[in-house]
């Protein structure tokens, strides 16, 4: 008879996602002279901050059993309102609670349509997002201009400092904001009742947890880090453009699910996005480094993934337990 | 139709042949634990074979490899005396083994008949054709004796005891040498269990053969020929029935020295000695022209429902807990009417409801996440759980419940049926409920989980919890109620004291004081 350990076999799924991560960068530092420099280190941890950061929400809205595709859109929104608004003359001060303010907002009406009308996650979140970037390009006319403060332009430059620490303030972030959500995830009474209504919604409502509050709050996190992100990539790119978003459509679901997160809800955490985040950033950096072109990079990391999630992603099956 | 041995009587099918199914040494691990550890038995053509054995003795599991769902880690089966190995459910049911597992697996979307052939078809042929598959899915129903002239109709407008014949006919539609039940009849009530039986036992005689997994030991008593009972995932003995009194089983079956009193011989009486009213339900009617009732909840009181499937009791039951409203008359509580959810929080109700993977349990979560999912802001200071405080809590609840687990961060998924269910009531017990509301806990759950929860109860009641108690089992009822409430019609048709409770004033009052035949409909 076959023999098979799913303890084992769940371990194994645990580690395999850092383990690729060493692997990916051993073979990368073969095959592309320099690519182990502190230099390429360090943009390779920056932009993994970027996609990590926009990864944050996505992870969490599918533990709680949802998924947020209004990310790419927040994003966009908050890159043209930072560049636009400070271009303007306004007060980084004021911007920024203001983003935030109605990032918050945009959360929690993707948690109310989607729980108070019974309506799925994909859809709301992605007629939200549209909403929300019809609005941008209608209100700039497409035409988007501005200019951020030179600090934020630090906070996302690979020779960046944060105070003493030899890191761009975007890594810090992404680091701080990791531990803080890696955390709550296991501690905090927000945490549990997400992996709880992602396991079963049902019988959350039988242990009466307060399914929508806890919706809105989840939704909230997500586009607020989102903003965040926006603001983050506006220093980036130094311009307003609202499509800056766009690749994090699938670059975050994909570092979940790569992670090992169960789409279906209430399986995985963080922590192994975090893995998946810097697996999808070592392959397009080794694409980018073997020289193939954009759209030549687009289809490969596809491919990859895919091949990816068939190698190892797959859910060992709990549910046939004794 | 039948592949049989002939149709001259179970006396010569009996002695005559070798073997079906054998099998020998079966080992299957998960983790640490070890579900079976070595399992040897065989069971015959034309004979029906039961398999006793507490929560957690494997017997899930073994019927799991048998049905090819799992594989084993070693040992090894005989099918019809040839060595085989069942990779996969459809392997299984090619060699000839039906199995109807213990939760109802059913697609609540499709039509009875769809739900019935379920799995015959390819993914765009059908093998029948349509007129085909209605003959098909009409003559097994007609086989256990449930007449749904609606075969059209979605399996989602039935209630639970037939979504559960649903998923027995299921297995007769195909052709079958051994059918595998496990716990098929838990919600069946006393009628459709018996034409069930009467079907198995002419398959019998016609020379196929029935595992059958029952938690009943009256069941077990009425219908198995041979006994093969399992312990701590070894099987212990295979009796013939006549060598196999329920005393006998249990004790095999147990290390317990109570297992003696597990069928209600010898309940201690319960002093009454009841509190003020917890819950004065007024003139309440379940439904539209139902005809309304009047009960009151006492503190310390256990109270029974009791009904045929469909007849109320679970509604009453809904309605007790704030998830239904009634269509008149109102439920008064010490803080406010109950009519909301919330309402039964603010007046500390808890519910359990009855079907624990589906409404219950938090399957891939820990042990722990389990037990405190109920009360987590209060075992929190500024949003933080505090560590100490959380396993403080389900240490003593794994205590009080008797919960055999690893570690607290075990997944729930790895516990057997009988400790999962005691997490779930240790979930609500933590909360220090009030009262509580239970909907058949009992439910597919062995007899030493049965004793554990009995005390449990008991000893809740005695400081003056009030407890509602629905079930399915007649002795359970009468061993541990001081009150049976039994529905009839989406009313209440009797209300019994301790003093007039057996089965048989039970089963009066559920038909209505009339003979079964008549108003089984």
């Amino acid at each position: 008879m076959r023999l098979r350990s799913p303890a084992l076999g769940q371990s194994l799924t645990r580690i395999a996602p850092f383990a690729l991560v060493a692997i990916l960068y051993l073979v990368t530092a073969l095959l592309i002279p320099g690519y182990a420099s502190p230099i390429s280190l360090l943009s390779l941890l920056l932009l993994s901050s970027l996609l990590g950061i926009a990864a944050i929400g996505q992870t969490l809205t599918i533990l709680l059993g949802g998924l947020d595709l209004s990310i790419p859109a927040v994003i966009g929104f908050a890159d043209v309102a930072v560049s636009q608004l400070y271009g303007d003359g306004w007060p980084m001060i004021q911007i920024l609670p203001l983003i935030a303010l109605a990032a918050i907002a945009i959360g929690v009406v993707n948690a109310l349509i989607t729980k108070l009308l019974n309506v799925h996650p994909l859809i709301v979140t992605l007629a939200t997002g549209s909403i929300l970037l019809g609005g941008v390009l209608a209100v700039t006319h497409g035409q988007a201009t501005g200019s951020v403060p030179d600090w934020l332009t630090d906070m996302v430059s690979v020779i960046g400092q944060t105070g003493p620490i030899p890191l761009p303030g975007a890594v810090v972030a992404w680091l701080l904001l990791s531990a803080a959500v890696i955390f709550l995830e296991r501690r905090s009474v927000l945490g549990r009742w997400t992996f709880a209504i992602g396991a079963n919604a049902e019988a959350a409502r039988f242990a009466r947890l307060p399914r929508l509050a806890v919706w809105c709050a989840i939704y909230a996190v997500s586009a607020l880090l989102a903003a965040f992100d926006g603001v983050l990539l506006a220093g980036f790119s130094g311009a307003a453009d609202a499509s800056v978003g766009q690749p994090y459509l699938f670059t975050t679901v994909a570092a979940v699910v790569i992670g090992g997160t169960s789409l279906l809800g209430g399986r995985g955490g963080y922590l192994w996005t975090v893995a998946g985040c810097l697996i999808i950033t070592e392959l397009t950096t080794l694409l980018v480094g073997l020289g193939f072109d954009q759209p030549t990079q687009q289809v490969y990391l596809g491919v990859l993934i895919v091949l990816l999630v068939l190698l190892y992603g797959r859910d060992a099956h709990v549910r046939m337990r004794i | 139709m039948t592949a049989g041995l002939g149709k001259n009587g179970p006396v010569l099918v009996h002695g005559a042949a070798g073997p079906l199914l054998q099998v020998a040494g079966l080992r299957r691990a998960f983790g640490e634990t070890i579900a079976l550890a070595d399992c040897s038995f065989e069971v015959r053509p034309g004979e029906i074979h039961a398999l006793v054995g507490e929560n957690g003795s494997g017997k899930s599991t073994l019927i799991k490899i048998l049905s090819g769902v799992l594989p084993a880690d070693s040992g090894g089966l005989r099918w019809q005396g040839a060595p085989a190995q069942f990779a996969d459910p459809r392997r299984a049911q090619a060699a000839g083994i039906a199995t109807v597992f213990q939760e109802t697996l059913v697609v609540d979307e499709l039509s009875i008949r769809d739900n019935i052939v379920l799995g015959l078809d390819g993914l765009v042929r059908r093998r029948a054709g349509r007129r085909g598959e209605t003959a098909l899915a009409r003559r097994a129903l007609a086989e256990i004796g449930l007449d749904r002239p609606d075969i059209e109709a979605p399996l989602a407008s039935l209630p639970l005891a037939e979504r559960q014949l649903v998923t027995v006919a299921r297995a007769f539609v195909r052709p079958w040498r051994l059918l595998i039940l496990d716990e098929s009849t838990s919600a069946l009530d006393i009628a459709d269990r018996d034409r069930l039986f009467e079907a198995l036992i002419r398959y019998r005689n016609d020379g196929r053969s029935v595992l059958f997994v029952s938690h009943r030991m009256d069941e077990i008593a009425m219908l198995a020929d041979r006994i093969t009972v399992l312990r701590s995932g070894r099987s212990v003995a295979t009796l013939a029935a006549k060598d196999a009194p329920a005393e006998k089983l249990l004790e095999m079956m147990s290390t317990r020295a109570e297992a003696e009193a597990a069928e209600g011989h010898g309940a201690p009486p319960r002093v009454a000695a009841f509190g003020k009213t917890m819950l004065a339900v007024e003139g309440l009617a379940l439904g539209r022209g139902t005809r309304p009732f009047t009960l009151d909840l006492a503190a310390g009181e256990i109270l029974g429902l009791a009904g045929l499937e469909g007849h109320g009791q679970d509604r009453f039951l809904e309605c007790l807990a704030g998830l239904a409203r009634p269509a008149e008359g109102v439920i008064r509580a010490p803080q406010g009417p109950i009519r909301s959810p919330a309402d039964a929080a603010r007046n500390k109700l808890a519910f359990v409801p009855r079907e624990r993977k589906r409404d219950g349990l938090f399957l891939p979560l820990s042990v722990l996440d389990n037990l405190a999912m109920a009360m987590l802001p209060r075992l929190a200071r500024g949003g933080l759980l505090r560590p100490t405080g959380l396993r403080r809590m389900a240490q003593a609840a794994i205590q009080r419940m008797r919960i055999k687990t690893a570690r607290l961060g075990t997944p729930i998924a790895a516990l057997s049926g009988g400790n999962q269910q005691k997490v779930l009531l240790g979930r609500w017990i933590a909360t220090e409920p009030r009262v509580l509301l239970l909907n058949d806990p009992m439910r597919g759950v062995d007899q030493g989980t049965k004793l554990d929860l009995y005390e449990v109860l008991r000893d809740l009641a005695a400081q003056g919890i009030a407890i509602v108690f629905l079930s399915t089992e007649l002795p359970e009822l009468c061993l541990l109620c001081d009150r049976v409430a039994v529905f009839r019609e989406h009313s209440l048709a009797a209300l019994l004291p301790r003093g007039r409770l057996s089965e048989r004033s039970l089963i009066e009052a559920m038909f209505g004081h009339a003979a079964p035949a008549e108003v089984a409909e």
